[in-house]
This record gives structure tokens, sequence and C-alpha cells, in this order.
């Protein structure tokens, strides 16, 4: 488990960090959202051991991180933009890494590279940019660190790809309880990855939550009501936290489960009701409305 | 590099990543040994196929020589070190600079200490390595062509620690200097400034001093550069090779120890400073100008003040000591480094006028420091000990006479004094700065420049500089207990005290000016002890009011030579002398001389025309001469004088160019209006130079004869 705590950082009297809290557990995916700015990277600089906070504490299962070889051998940290040797390919950097994290397993990574189509002896000077990324994620995840920290590393990446390493995480979590931390500064890439979900704005944390429970806990309801009674009726003790109305179809979205809402909607009078899915940029809309954020503003631009 | 790996193992890693470097360190260095070694080697073979070595243990010992000075102490490698400790230091953690390279070595796990030790004992392996290489290579060479053996091989260790521990110092600055910095071209910067900051300010407060102090002497006590192993390389590694302390190690272990011993304690300094800020150094600070902000504004306020004050200086001296001028000068050069200064940390030029605080503090600092020179605010030219707290006093009085020490090296006339004269008779010292203290040169008749080191009994050193005018009869009382004191003698004149030296002169001979004459070197001990015996008679009266009748010139290894004057009082030397036939009195014997050429230089009318006199009709019968970049009116006339009766009272009234300068007498007290050139009959058995035609002479001011004026005037010319 990553454990922050109150952790500040300022940058020539900027503070790009403030007090943030946030725990990461083992063995799920977290996403880490938030705009350019907004210290994403700065966290997860914090995180690896780059940067020393001002204030405030990183710890990793339960050790501190800053300087510290044994809470770092648990970590492996993607940059942004991933540092290659000059002149360097695929096989320089893993005996570099294999040198340095006890557990990297060299056939998993060139099955990997074969995999993805890398060329182990292409200098890494001439791959495209997403290349890059899908070979510093490769190094990392065959380093066999127990967390991997990915800074924007899958912004850029194809479907396939995408796909590709999604399955990968999915196994390492599975067989051996790998902890990808994920920043993104674009919801969408992490909808269908993230297990939980840390928002941050202006260096601070607006929200940190599971998916499911999010999931679980906001529904959205399309219907048309027989009569206003019926309307009031339904909605009655309900905290809606959205409306919509075009014409008679009304569209609700509540802070309620699914079973509930069901149960709900099944007493009351309707021409036609029907439980949606919410994608993850409708639920922190919600959610963000609710303590006074426009989200579309922070993140979906 | 890595928890799992060993330190070598990490540093083999680390190597990887660092071959380039090697093979410049090695090319560079092989260039350096080898490549000197080879021309070295090449040109005494050519001499000796030219002939140039009688035998051949000089062929061999100049072998020798060459193998010594290119793989020993090659005064030129300091470029290749220096290139070296920059290019070595700075690659190694030039990862810092990049904030891609640190979010890499930083997030892995490694131990930050340890990543240090790798990277900086990778580095000294570069160094060691290739000079090590490239040194085998070239003593092999050597070894072939015959130009080793125990002393070079000694020679070559001593050169190797010499260059090496420099080279650390370097090496650890330049580490010091990308921890301090964020960037590759402000590391550059700070290397630099931390590499040349002293030198820059010795040079400034000695330049300062001497503008604005009127006592500034030439001791120049503990007004040298303390830590600057750039100095201490430059002034050592070239007078080790070009002097004869290559011959003897003992000597050059004596010489190079202490240096050894004090790089060494500057480089763990330096290392360690550069450890700690390390240790600090934030990772953000990649990419930026300045590791710790608060460094970047000290580093502006101390480059900026000096800058400001050095520039003013040269404009103080390109205007002639203008204060406003100078003054306006250095605040605005020194704002105008402090708005550069930031603009090169924000790499925005928007940034002039941000610190306002420390751009302030340079200017306040300049004006202070400007203030505390030019109106003495710590009372430099004031200073006179306490005559109860001062041990002794060495002195040296505009004399220009040779010292060299026990290998016939050049030693300066301070330092021998301060070495071996001790005056312990104070007060007449005292009593002159001290009257000088209220007195101007320009004011005085015969000024002298007296420079002076005072021991005080602290243990602690002061020099200053006062004048004397040696024409005012007030003076001459204390004058005498100077000049007239052994101690004063003991550091004034070498052959007082150093006795060994005398067995190993080279030549030796009497001059009256005119006639020279060998004397055997075997009696140098006879005749020293002779002089010292007449010396004790010499003082300030003695040395103002006679002129010497001749000189005895001794002539030691490497090139020294040492002239003494003997006065006709001197009765032991002119005994011996004498003795020798070997004494000529100093009035010549006209019927010796062939004729006396004679030029009236007419100074005055010079003068005159330099000034822009009025133009007249004497000017116009004048010629322009050009004597080199310089043309100036012409108005000498030389006449040939060839009576024996002229010669006869011409020789009373003048005296030989060759001994005309004299610490004691006045330049006035020869006529510089003329000069004499007398040449002598080819038949006489006078010993004058042979092969030179002839000698000069002045007149004695106030007795040139008559004739003489008339007939070098310019109207005779015209007649």
């Amino acid at each position: 488990m990553i454990e922050i705590h109150n952790l500040t950082k300022t940058f020539d009297k900027i503070k790009a960090v403030d007090e943030v809290s946030v725990t990461i557990k083992d063995n799920t995916v977290f996403g880490l959202i938030g705009t350019n700015g907004a210290g994403k990277s700065t966290v997860l600089r914090m995180v690896s051991g780059v940067l020393r906070p001002d204030s405030g504490t990183v710890a990793v299962d339960n050790m501190p991180v800053y300087n510290n070889v044994e809470a770092k051998k648990k970590l492996f940290f993607i940059a942004d933009e991933p540092y290659f040797f000059a002149n360097s390919n695929a096989r320089t950097m893993e005996r570099y890494f294999s040198g340095i994290y006890e557990e990297f397993n060299k056939e998993e990574f060139y099955k990997y590279l074969e995999h993805f189509n890398l060329d182990e002896n292409r200098k890494i000077s001439t791959f495209s940019k997403g290349m890059k990324k899908q070979l510093a994620l490769l190094l990392g995840i065959c380093a066999h660190t127990k967390y991997i920290l990915c800074d924007e590393t899958f912004d850029g990446l194809d479907p396939v790809m995408r796909q590709g390493i999604k399955s990968i995480f999915a196994k390492e979590m599975e067989e051996r309880g790998l902890t990808p931390v994920i920043a993104s500064h674009n919801l969408r890439e992490l909808e269908d990855i993230c297990d939980h979900v840390g928002l941050l704005h202006k260096g601070g944390v607006l929200l940190s939550k599971d998916l499911e429970d999010m999931k679980c806990n906001i529904q959205k309801v399309q219907c048309v009501f027989a009569t206003v009674d019926e309307e009031l009726k339904a909605l009655n003790g309900m905290e809606v936290l959205k409306k919509e109305q075009r014409g008679s179809l009304r569209t609700y979205t509540v802070r309620s489960t699914r079973e509930e809402v069901t149960a709900r909607f099944a007493t009351v009078d309707t021409v036609f009701y029907e439980v949606l899915p919410l994608s993850l940029e409708e639920i922190f809309i919600s959610e963000t409305e609710v303590v006074g954020y426009d989200i579309k503003k922070i993140i979906l631009g | 590099m890595t928890s799992k790996k060993s330190f070598w193992a990490s540093c083999k890693e680390n190597h990887k990543r660092r071959i380039w470097v090697w093979i410049v360190a090695a090319l560079a260095q092989l260039m350096a040994y080898v490549g000197g070694l080879t021309v070295y080697l090449s040109r005494i073979n050519r001499w000796n196929s030219q002939g140039s070595y009688k035998t051949y243990e000089m062929y061999k010992e100049a072998m020798y020589q060459a193998a010594k000075d290119a793989l020993g102490f090659q005064d030129k490698l300091i470029y290749i070190l220096l290139f070296l400790a920059v290019i070595i230091g700075m690659q190694g953690f030039s990862y810092l600079y990049d904030g891609k390279k640190v979010d890499l070595y930083h997030s892995v796990p490694v131990d930050r200490n340890r990543r240090f030790a790798v990277v900086y004992v990778n580095g000294i392996v570069i160094y060691l390595t290739s000079a090590l290489v490239s040194l085998f290579i070239g003593t092999v060479a050597a070894v072939i062509q015959g130009g080793v053996n125990g002393s070079v091989l000694a020679m070559i260790g001593f050169g190797f620690i010499w260059q090496m521990l420099f080279f650390l110092v370097m090496y650890h600055t330049v580490i010091l200097a990308v921890m301090l910095s964020g960037n590759q071209f402000i590391g550059l910067g700070v290397a630099g400034t931390l590499v040349l900051y002293e030198l820059f300010l010795y040079y400034l407060i000695n330049t300062m001093m001497g503008v604005f102090f009127r006592t500034v002497s030439g001791f120049y006590v503990g007004r040298g550069p303390k830590f600057s192993v750039l100095e201490d390389y430059i002034d050592n590694a070239r007078y080790i090779k070009y002097t004869a302390y290559a011959e003897d190690l003992k000597e050059v272990a004596r010489l190079v120890l202490p240096y050894y011993g004090k790089w060494f304690i500057l480089a763990v300094v330096i290392l360690a400073t550069a450890w700690i800020c390390y240790r600090k150094r934030p990772s953000e600070a990649a990419g930026k100008a300045m590791a710790f902000p608060v460094i970047g504004q000290i580093l502006k306020v101390v480059t900026a003040i000096p800058i400001g004050l050095g520039i003013g200086m040269w404009v103080h001296n390109a205007a002639y000591g203008n204060t406003m001028l100078t003054v306006a000068s250095m605040v605005g050069c020194g704002v105008i480094v402090s708005a550069a200064v930031e603009v090169i940390f924000d790499f925005d030029i928007k940034s002039l006028f941000r610190h306002l605080a420390t751009s302030g503090a340079v200017v306040a600092g300049i004006i202070v420091v400007f203030l505390i020179f030019k109106l003495d605010l710590f009372g430099y030219d004031a200073y006179l000990p306490q005559a109860d707290k001062l041990d002794s006093i060495a002195l040296n009085v505009d004399y220009y006479g040779q010292f060299w020490d026990n290998e016939f090296n050049y030693v300066q006339a301070n330092k021998y004094a301060e070495e071996h004269m001790f005056i312990t008779d104070t007060e007449p010292v005292l009593a002159l700065a001290d009257k000088s203290r209220s007195e101007m040169p320009e004011d005085m008749k015969d000024p002298r420049v007296f420079n002076i080191l005072y021991r005080l009994k602290s243990g602690r050193k002061v020099d200053r500089r006062f004048w004397v005018d040696i024409a005012n009869p007030a003076n001459a009382e204390k004058l005498n207990r100077i000049v007239g004191s052994q101690e004063f003698k003991n550091g004034t004149y070498q052959i007082l005290t150093d006795q060994n030296s005398y067995d190993q002169v080279v030549s030796l001979n009497y001059s009256n000016g005119a006639a020279k004459v060998a004397l055997p070197t075997t009696d140098a001990q006879k005749l020293r002890e002779a002089y010292i015996k007449d010396m004790e008679q010499f003082d300030f009266s003695l040395a103002g009011t006679q002129y010497a009748c001749g000189q005895i010139a001794f002539q030691f290894p490497n090139w020294m030579e040492e002239r003494i004057d003997v006065y006709e009082s001197f009765e032991h030397t002119i005994a011996y002398l004498k003795s020798q036939d070997a004494y000529y009195p100093l009035q010549l014997n006209p019927e010796d001389i062939e004729n006396i050429t004679i030029t009236n230089y007419h100074n005055k009318l010079r003068e005159q025309a330099d000034v822009g006199a009025e133009w007249n009709s004497v000017y116009a019968r004048s010629t322009w001469v050009s004597d080199g970049d310089y043309s100036y009116e012409d108005f000498s006339v030389s006449q040939t004088f060839y009576e024996q009766e002229e010669f006869a009272k011409i020789v009373p009234v003048i005296y030989p160019s060759y001994m005309g300068y004299s610490t004691w007498h006045s330049a006035e007290e020869m006529d510089q209006n003329y000069d004499i050139y007398i040449t002598f009959r080819k038949d006489t058995t006078y010993p004058y130079e042979r092969g030179s035609y002839g000698v000069y002479y002045k007149f004695y001011t106030g007795h040139v004869p008559e004739f003489v004026e008339k007939a070098t005037a310019l109207e005779a010319q015209d007649e």
C-alpha cells in the first residue's frame, strides 16, 4: 500500500502539490486524474522518490521512499518522457534495468518485445513516441516491482496497444499483485483501466474513490411519467444530482443503487423507464458538480 | 550502481556510457606525453646529427632532460588537465542537469551516495588509466631512445603526482560547480568563477592598492593568492622544468611536497563541499540556472562587485584618474553585470531588474569598497608600527643588484632582503617613515623609495614603502645609521654573507669603466675577504660623497653576475687589485686616447620643442629623427676632439657611464646632456676591452669644459 499523507511541494513559490492525502491500495489500478499543472507528475515523482516533499510523507509498504533503496525496489517509475541512453536499443536498456531490479524477467521482456513487434536491436532514438512508451511500460512490467507508476504513459497509445498493456496488467495483477498507478489528464483514457480514481485539481485532491463504488451509487434513469404526481412520487426521498428534460422524456442522475432505483420506478406509473450505464466522465461530472466544480472545465476542457 | 551489483561492476556499467570521455582523455594525454616526447627527442637527435653535442655524455644528458621535460613537469599540460577536469567532471554529473535523466536515475533503487561515488571514482579511473597508459607508452619510447635513468623516472613520478593532484582539485571544483548549477552553461560559468575568482580578486586588490595607496611596497607580503592551484601550478611547473631544480630530486621534493599537501587538503575540502551540495541538491534543479537560488544571488553579488570595480579601475586608468567617471563606470558596470546575471539565470530578458535588493547590494558594495580605497578608510598609508612592538625591519632602496639562491636561480631583491636583512636599530627607519607621511616625493629634491618590511613581535609581517630625500642633510644621520648597519649591508650585498657561492665563480674581473682586467677565479674568496673588511666603513656618507673608482664583477653559474663597487678608500681591496696589476685609476691617461667624440643633445631645447614651444629659427634647423615608434626633433651636435691638450682638460671631469648609476647619488650629478665617447689608441697597452671601439663617459654636472660647450653648441654646427 502506498500512503500519501499531507504531501506538499512548492516550486519557485508556486505550490504544485498542496497537502495531498491519498491511499493507494494494493492490487488495484489507481488512476490519478488532473489537468496539466494539477500536480500529477509531481505527486508521482515524490512517490517514486525523485523529489523530496517540502512537507508530508510518502510511505511505500510503510517505508519512507526518498533515498530509500528498499522502498524503491518496489517501484518502477515511467516518466511522461522516459529517458533512454544515447544510441541504446531495447537490449541495452534491458541490461541496465536487469542489473538494477533483482526480479527483472528477461525472458518475459523479450517475449513481450516480440509480441508488441518492437525490434530489440533497433536504436530507440528511431522509435516513435508511442513505441518508446510501450518499451518503457514493458521494462516496467518486467522489472517485476510491486508498483508501477505511469505518468501519462497511456496517452498516445493506440487502442490495440492499450488493450495489450491492459491485459498484461490484468495478468500481472492476478499473478503477482501488481499495483499500477496511472496518471493522466484524460479521463476517457482511464475509464476502462482504473479501479480507483483520485482527482487532482490545483495541487489538491478533489476526490478519491473506488470506481465501482461511484458506479454503484450513482444511477442514470431515463423515463416518461404518466403524470406529474407519479414523477413526484418516484423521486420522493431520492437524491437527484442532475435532471434533464426533453419534452416528456426525463433523464435523472440520482445517488442510489441500481436495485433501489429499479424498485422505486417499478412502483410508479411510467410510460417508459430505463436505468442506463454511466460513463466515468458522467460520474465525475455528477460528483464534482456537487462540490461546486465544473468538471468539464477541469478535465474535459 | 545497483543494489545487487558490486561497486566495481557498477563502475563498469557507468563506464559504458563514458567510453567517449575515456577516448578523449587518452588521446589528449597521448598527444601531451608521447607527442611532446617525440618532438623533444627528434629535436635533440637532429641537433646531434648536426654535431651540436660534443660528447656522448652531453647528448645523453640532453635526452634525459627531454624525457624529464616531456614526461615529468610539463608546464603546458595544465591546459589539458583543465580540459580533462571539465569534460570528465561535467559529463559524469551532467545527468543532474537533465530532468528526464534525473527521473530515471533518482527513481531506480540505487543509493544516491553510491551513485555519486561510482560516477566520481569512474572519473578518476578515466583520468588515471589514460594518464598511466600515455605515460607508460612515453616512458617505453624514451627507454628505447635511451633517454631514461633513475633520475628521469623519479621526475616522472613526481610530475605524475603533481599533475594528478592538480587534476583532482580542478575535477572536484568542476563537480562542485555542477552541484551548484542547474545547467551546463551556468555550470561552466560557476567553475570558471571558482577557479579564477581568487586570482582576479588579488589582481584587483593589488591594482586598487597601487592606484589609491602611496605606500604600497614591492614586498607583496600576504598579497598573493593563497588557494589558487592555478597560480601554484603555473609558477612552479615552469620553474622546475627550466631551472637547475630538474637536476636535483631532493630540491624538487622540497619544493613540491608542501604543494602536494596543500592541494590534497584543498581537493578533500572541495570534494566534501561538493558532496554536501549533492546531498542537499533538489532534483528539480535540473535545467534551472542554480541548484540553490540563494547561492545564485550570492554569486551575483560576489561577481558583480569585483567586475564593476575592475572595469572602473580600467576606466580610472584610461580617464587619467577622473573620480566621477571611475565611480560612474564602476556602478554602471555593477548594475549591468547584476542585470546580466539575472537574465542569464532566468533565460528571460524581462528579468533584468529582478532581485533589486541584491542589485542594490552590488551598488552599495562597489561604493563602499571604492571609498575604502579612495579615502583610505582603514589608514593603510598612515600605518606606522609602534617601536616597542617591532622586532626587526628589512628594507630595499631602489637597488637593482642581482641575487641568487643556492642553485644560482634569480632571487628578487625584496625577497633577498626579506630573508637576509634583520635591522634591529629601528628608530631611524621609523623616524624617516614618520616624516614621509607628511612629505610628498614631488616636493623632495632627490627622493628614494624605501620598500620596508616590518616584522612585528607578534609574528605578523607588514610591508610599506616611503620616500626619503637623500639630498636633505637633516636625513643624513639617520641614513648613516641605516646604511651603515651591518644588518642592512647583509641584506643588500650578497658577498657579505654568502661564502659558498664564491667557491663557484666562473669568471672574475675588475673594471674602472674603461680598463677591464681578468682576475684568477681561485682568488674569489681572498678578494671577498678583503672586500668584507673594506665594507665595514661603508655608510651613507661614504656612498653619497664618493664615486666608485671601479667595479669587480663576479660571474657565477646560470649566468648570475654580481657587480660590486670599489671606492678609493677600500684599501684592502685595492691592495689586492694592485698585487694582481689589475688596479687602474679612474682618471684616464690622455696619452692612451686616440680621440674623444662628444655629443651634446641640447635636451632643454628638445623638451621645449616637445611641449610645443614657439617655432623659431633655431628649431627650424633641426631635423626629425625616428626612434622606433617615436619621432622627435634632433638637436644633437657631435664634435670629435683629437688634441692631447683637449684630452687633458676632459679626462679629469668625466665618469664612466658603465658605473654611472648609484643608489646614493643623484642622477643629476652627471650631466645627461652629453655623451662622451673615448676611442683608445690602437698601440696603447691600456687594457680597454679589445674588440670594442671605445667607452662611454659622462661629464660631472657643472664641469663641462668651455671649449666643449662652444664646440657642441647649435650655432657651432651651423658654422
